[in-house]
């Protein structure tokens, strides 16, 4: 059961990242139907700037706009949020209005973990030391050891955009590794899938952009977005450019 | 780079298909766009023996080389390139390319057109959206117009 707090913060954020910015009146409602304090508006804002990153949200954009679609629907489907009216019309919008356009994550479907804002060109490692992936975590019990009472991340497990909390994430997953081990212990090694290399994920991308024969701004702005990620620079993405034409005529 | 998609084709095709005849004032004028372009003489020669090829050997004379005072304004419009203005210029054009909606064909075209011209870093950046943010694109100077034709910005009749 998610608090409200939670809610409310998962609620400011998919208003912030909307095409028309946070609605105030909306949040209002959310707070009121959820008798949060000012205090707690104040909190998440405070998160929200902390961590926003311009809207990129240290590479995790996606994955933080996915966890908070799934709070609202959360606390919709066991109404701790109407789930019908014209309040409950308002906060689908917000949460569809985004699932179109967000919901998935290309480089996800193939395979690539993406390097989380900085990792260098051919760099594959999964993005344990993002801080917001603790935030994103779906294990209710693990979260609520690192959510403070306000919903947010406990101040021990020290979330900053800085990379300080690798060390506390790395404790988690050691710990966490043997139970994991025991329960997949008769099928070793199966579901390990080598991923796609960034580069070749990377033109695979490309290729379906151009897969309706146009090229579009929210196709431009996810390459861009994904350059930034892997490390690709623009030269290695205009060279993949022309190869990749060239093959195609 | 194909040949077809560069300015200077369009300026052969100025100097030679208004009267299918190639006067001695427009092969100056093309040897000063050579110069104002960086061209060198094996791409300028491969531009050339593909341009005969393909347009001069089918065209019928019919004068006396009348296309070299549109080749004189076009060439005039080179000046563009000293414009401190040029790189944003190139740069929001490829945006509004983006916005307007780029196939692979046009993309290629007009990155080889502005190549040539030495400005397909800025326009590349527009389209791909990389570096900072392309301004608007306010008025297309001469010098893109062509360009602009081939990518739906202008036109193709104005």
């Amino acid at each position: 059961m998610l608090a409200p707090e939670q809610i409310l913060h998962a609620a400011m954020i998919l208003s912030v990242e909307s095409e028309e910015g946070i609605d105030e009146g909306l949040i209002s409602q959310v707070q009121e139907t959820l008798e949060c304090d000012s205090e707690d508006h104040e909190a998440a804002m405070s998160h929200i700037e902390n961590h926003r990153d311009g809207g990129d949200w240290g590479g995790r954009r996606d994955a933080v706009l996915h966890r908070s679609r799934e709070r609202v629907r959360e606390a919709m489907d066991n109404d701790t949020l109407p789930s019908s009216g014209s309040f409950s019309d308002e906060l689908n919008g917000l949460v569809g209005e985004q699932a179109d356009h967000e919901d998935i994550d290309p480089f996800a479907e193939l395979g690539v973990a993406s390097g989380g804002g900085g990792g260098s060109f051919g760099d594959n490692t999964v993005d344990s030391s993002d801080p917001l992936s603790v935030f994103m975590d779906d294990d209710d019990e693990e979260e609520e050891d690192l959510v403070d009472g306000d919903g947010f991340l406990a101040s021990d497990s020290a979330l900053n955009l800085d990379g300080e909390v690798v060390e506390d994430d790395v404790e988690e997953q050691e710990v966490e590794v043997p139970s994991v081990e025991e329960e997949v212990d008769e099928e070793p090694e199966e579901d390990e899938q080598p991923a796609t290399p960034p580069n070749v994920a990377y033109e695979m991308l490309m290729s379906t952009c151009w897969i309706d024969g146009i090229l579009d701004p929210a196709e431009a702005k996810l390459l861009a977005r994904k350059r930034e990620e892997l490390g690709i620079s623009f030269e290695q993405h205009l060279e993949m450019l022309q190869s990749m034409l060239e093959r195609s005529s | 780079m194909k040949a077809e998609n560069t300015p200077f084709w369009h300026a052969l095709e100025l100097a030679w298909c208004s009267d299918g005849a190639l006067s001695l004032h427009s092969i100056r004028l093309l040897d000063a766009m050579q110069n104002m372009i960086g061209l060198s003489n094996s791409e300028r020669a491969e531009i050339e023996s593909h341009f005969e090829e393909e347009v001069v050997y089918d065209l019928t004379r019919a004068g006396f080389g009348c296309g070299d005072q549109a080749l004189a304004a076009w060439v005039g419009t080179l000046t563009f390139l000293d414009d401190p203005a040029s790189y944003d210029v190139s740069k929001a054009m490829g945006k509004a390319a983006m916005l307007a909606g780029l196939s692979r064909e046009r993309w290629l075209a007009s990155h080889s057109w502005m190549g040539q011209l030495g400005l397909g870093e800025p326009y590349a950046e527009g389209v791909w959206l990389e570096g900072e943010e392309a301004g608007e694109i306010a008025r297309v100077p001469a010098l893109l117009v062509p360009v602009a034709k081939m990518i739906g910005l202008i036109d193709q009749d104005e």
